[in-house]
């Protein structure tokens, strides 16, 4: 069914509109999530938080065919600000901590542990710009916009990033 | 690194996540059951809420009373005896709109603080913030582009082109101006101005003003010898998220670590006007800045002046909440008088006027504490409207006059249904023209309101078109234009000669539907939209259409031309469309999205019957990460060149036509 009308009922109320909606996405925004914060009852409930925000908050969504950008937009802020927890409670996530629960996501043969090591060693913002690339299909001038930053900074922190992680991942060969 | 290997490492990064399986609490359907049980429960929380409020809502206007009281006592306003006592609580109608400089009490919901403590009191109680990112997320972002109304414009075929504009007389920004000597281009973070005196292209100069890592140029302006440069610009802070949440709703329990997150960006944000000195194209020299508070949201330009519109979201959230809610304008606090406040406010508006003989000082300023609106800015007043979906969907006009660049509020309104179209709200000789669609019930219904200077409701038709939706519209002297659409695409004419009677004349049907509607001249309508599948509603292609309006009773199609691309442009940005009426031209990008992705600039001409190819400029993507869309071209015209220009991220590129010898092309440059 059309977006526009799925959240026009979903504005209403409609339960089953939001989950149509949100069913094209979640698998994605899901592993945007976990990607982003690198544990998976934190994606979980971060995931969760924001179908709940979202749904209590549709009726102020006026642009109607940008569902998708909106629900990674209050994900991805939810990530930050769990984000901002760790660093209150002054524990990053690390693999040493358990926090950081990479080898049980998925596929555990090494190659993509070691895919998922490097990216966690992104910086946070990072994750979340090559997550959304990545994830959410989104080009830099979107993710400029879901993130509120400059779009050049999204496309030189990409590269950079991901240049980063290409040479962590060469080393360890 | 090579382009493809980062694609390469994208690909890593997505395969290492192919396996993972998402929880079982968050699939469709443990999330649909999730929010069916949340919403009982909040269905049944709500009424017991209700007593609590009631009684809330008493225990606070004793509180306002009491602040009112004590601060009338004190306040300069308590000693000064032209002031009426009664103002703040009352709810009085101010009669008299005549005189400019009183400002109106009350408009609509909306009182006049009397100092910031009525600010302050009006500012959302509860952290909310989250709502707003909500609000937020599609505000800033996802409607850089506002308004409109529908003038028929001053067309370019004497000189040189012009932004393509809402309303004649009413300039807006845009990331290219002409003024018929000299280009002037926005690229990322620079400004380049371009010599097109000769048939040679050539770069004078570039201003690169200063600027930090969030910092990010918008727009531009010319005014002869003075260019005006908008940027936003966004102080991060890490400030400690405070966390205030004693109200006892959290019914659900996962939820509530979540209650006090603040969902805008770090930080403040804040609006730019550069202005620079370009007497000496060649050697631009900055001369003033202005600073305001807030995202931008939207400026115009009219006569002397510049009027820039930002909004922010404001709460009762940390430590210096009552600092952050009144904002600065040009280095000073807004004045408590500007402020029109409601209760629970929890967006700023922020409108300043910029006189460009001082440009480095605001004329006057205004504050509207709402939550976030769309600014249509007439030839006499500026609209801020807001759709309201909650009991119904709505719109909320709140009107202002702005003459010399002070603002002065005159009434506030609500209309049934939302405004689609940025040509759907218009205003002439004082009275406003809206067009509405609301689509709450499974058939959605379309309204034309016209209202009187103070806003007042003059006329309505109802019933048109039902179970269609309103995509584009445009008035005409005394007839208003407009395309619903569901499966195929009628062009009606309504006759609001008298506004007490709007009456229905003609209409005319073809598939597909226009997104943007042009006055083309004598008797045409130009509409540029899509082309759709009549069974599957699905678009097919880009098509132009041509109305004979002439005679509105038996509305004509003319010709119409249908083109294999995805995208177009100018039915999403009217900005992008180059309309010559002069030369009987028309010009705009589209995009078509297959593998490699290209646009492809295309002006027409309009012959008398039918639309004549004469540019057909592809340009693919060579590198993914530098490459702009369609809505980063634009058409323009000086003498008897036309120029495609085209934004990429690093560089822009400019090829030139002669007009006269059959749009060959002339040169490309890329600066």
């Amino acid at each position: 069914m059309d977006e526009r009308l799925l959240v026009k009922r979903a504005k209403r109320g409609d339960t089953a509109a939001f989950a149509e909606l949100y069913g094209t996405i979640y698998k994605r925004l899901y592993q945007f999530a976990l990607y982003t914060l690198g544990n998976t009852q934190d994606a979980e409930d971060v995931v969760s938080a924001a179908v709940m925000e979202a749904f209590e908050n549709i009726g102020k969504l006026r642009k109607e065919d940008a569902f998708s950008a909106w629900m990674y937009r209050i994900v991805a802020n939810m990530c930050k600000q769990k984000m901002r927890e760790y660093y209150q409670r002054g524990e990053e996530l690390t693999e040493e901590n358990g926090g950081w629960d990479g080898y049980v996501w998925g596929d555990t043969r090494e190659e993509y542990i070691e895919v998922r090591r490097a990216f966690l060693t992104m910086d946070e913002e990072d994750r979340m710009i090559v997550g959304m690339h990545v994830f959410g299909g989104y080009k830099t001038r979107e993710i400029a916009q879901i993130l509120a930053m400059n779009e050049n900074t999204v496309r030189s922190r990409e590269h950079r990033a991901l240049q980063r992680m290409e040479k962590q991942l060469k080393g360890l060969r | 690194m090579q382009e493809q290997n980062l694609e390469e490492w994208k690909e890593k990064i997505d395969r290492s996540a192919e396996q993972i399986t998402v929880p079982d609490t968050l699939t469709p359907g443990a999330v649909q059951q999730m929010l069916e049980e949340r919403k009982n429960r909040t269905s049944a929380g709500r009424k017991e809420h209700r007593h609590y409020r009631r009684f809330a809502g008493i225990a606070a206007a004793v509180a306002v009373l009491v602040i009112a009281v004590g601060t009338y006592g004190w306040n300069k306003y308590g000693t000064d005896d032209a002031q009426p006592k009664k103002a703040a609580l009352s709810v009085t109608e101010t009669v008299d709109s005549t005189q400019d400089t009183e400002k109106k009490e009350q408009i609509g919901a909306f009182t006049l603080a009397k100092s910031y403590q009525d600010v302050y009191a009006a500012v959302q109680k509860k952290s909310n913030s989250q709502k707003e990112l909500a609000e937020g997320t599609v505000d800033d972002s996802f409607f850089v582009e506002d308004t409109g109304s529908a003038e028929a414009k001053k067309e370019s075929s004497g000189t040189h082109s012009d932004t393509n504009l809402q309303v004649n007389g009413v300039d807006e920004g845009d990331i290219v101006k002409n003024d018929g000597n000299y280009l002037y281009v926005l690229n990322d973070d620079r400004v380049t101005i371009v010599d097109i005196r000769d048939k040679n292209m050539r770069k004078l100069s570039e201003i690169r003003p200063e600027l930090t890592e969030n910092d990010i140029l918008l727009q531009l302006y010319v005014d002869n010898d003075r260019l005006y440069v908008i940027k936003q610009g966004w102080e991060t802070q890490q400030e400690e998220i405070q966390s205030d949440s004693t109200e006892a709703d959290n019914d659900s329990g996962f939820i509530r670590c979540y209650k006090d997150i603040a969902y805008e960006p770090d930080g403040n944000v804040s609006t730019v006007l550069l202005t620079y000195d370009i007497s000496e194209r060649a050697n631009p020299v900055l001369s003033a800045t202005m600073k305001m508070d807030g995202a931008y949201q939207s400026s115009r330009k009219v006569g002397n002046f510049i009027y820039l519109f930002t909004d922010r979201w404001v709460s009762r959230d940390g430590k210096n909440w009552k600092a952050q809610v009144i904002p600065e304008i040009a280095g000073k606090k807004a004045d408590a008088g500007c402020f029109y406040v409601q209760k629970n406010g929890t967006t700023e508006v922020i409108m300043a006027s910029v006189n460009l003989k001082e440009p480095s000082k605001a004329a006057d300023h205004m504050v509207l504490l709402d939550s976030g609106r769309q600014v249509y800015m007439g030839t006499d007043a500026i609209y801020l409207y807001q759709m309201e979906y909650e009991r119904g969907e709505k719109t909320k006009i709140a009107k202002f006059s702005y003459k010399n660049g002070m603002f002065s509020a005159i009434a506030e309104t609500t209309v049934k249904g939302a405004i689609w179209d940025t040509f759907a709200i218009s205003e002439s000789g004082g009275e406003l023209r809206i067009l509405t669609t609301d689509s709450q019930n499974s058939l959605s219904e379309n309204r034309l309101y016209l209202l009187d200077a103070d806003l007042k409701k003059e006329g309505l038709l109802e019933n048109i078109a039902k179970g269609e939706e309103i995509y584009a519209a445009r008035y005409l002297g005394n007839i208003a234009y407009f395309i619903t659409y569901h499966n195929t695409d009628p062009l009606f004419a309504v006759d609001i000669s008298d506004p007490a009677h709007p009456k229905p004349l003609g209409n005319v049907k073809m598939t597909g539907y226009s997104d943007y509607l042009h006055p083309f001249g004598d008797g045409l309508l130009l509409g540029i939209g899509y082309e759709t599948d009549a069974k599957t509603s699905e678009k097919t292609g880009v098509k132009l259409t041509m109305f004979d309006i002439s005679d509105p009773i038996n509305l004509r199609i003319l010709d119409s031309v249908t083109i294999n691309e995805d995208f177009c442009s100018a039915a999403e940005n009217y900005k992008c469309a180059f309309v010559d009426t002069g030369r009987g031209l028309v010009g705009f990008a589209t995009e078509t999205w297959t593998k490699t992705n290209y646009n492809r600039y295309m002006l027409f001409q309009w012959d008398g019957t039918s639309f004549v190819k004469k540019i057909s400029l592809k340009k693919t993507q060579q590198k993914m990460d530098t490459w702009t869309g369609a809505e980063q071209m634009r058409g323009l015209s000086s003498g008897d060149c036309f120029y495609v220009l085209h934004v990429e991220r690093d560089d822009f590129s400019l090829i030139s036509y002669d007009m006269k010898n059959d749009f060959q092309e002339i040169e490309t440059k890329k600066y």
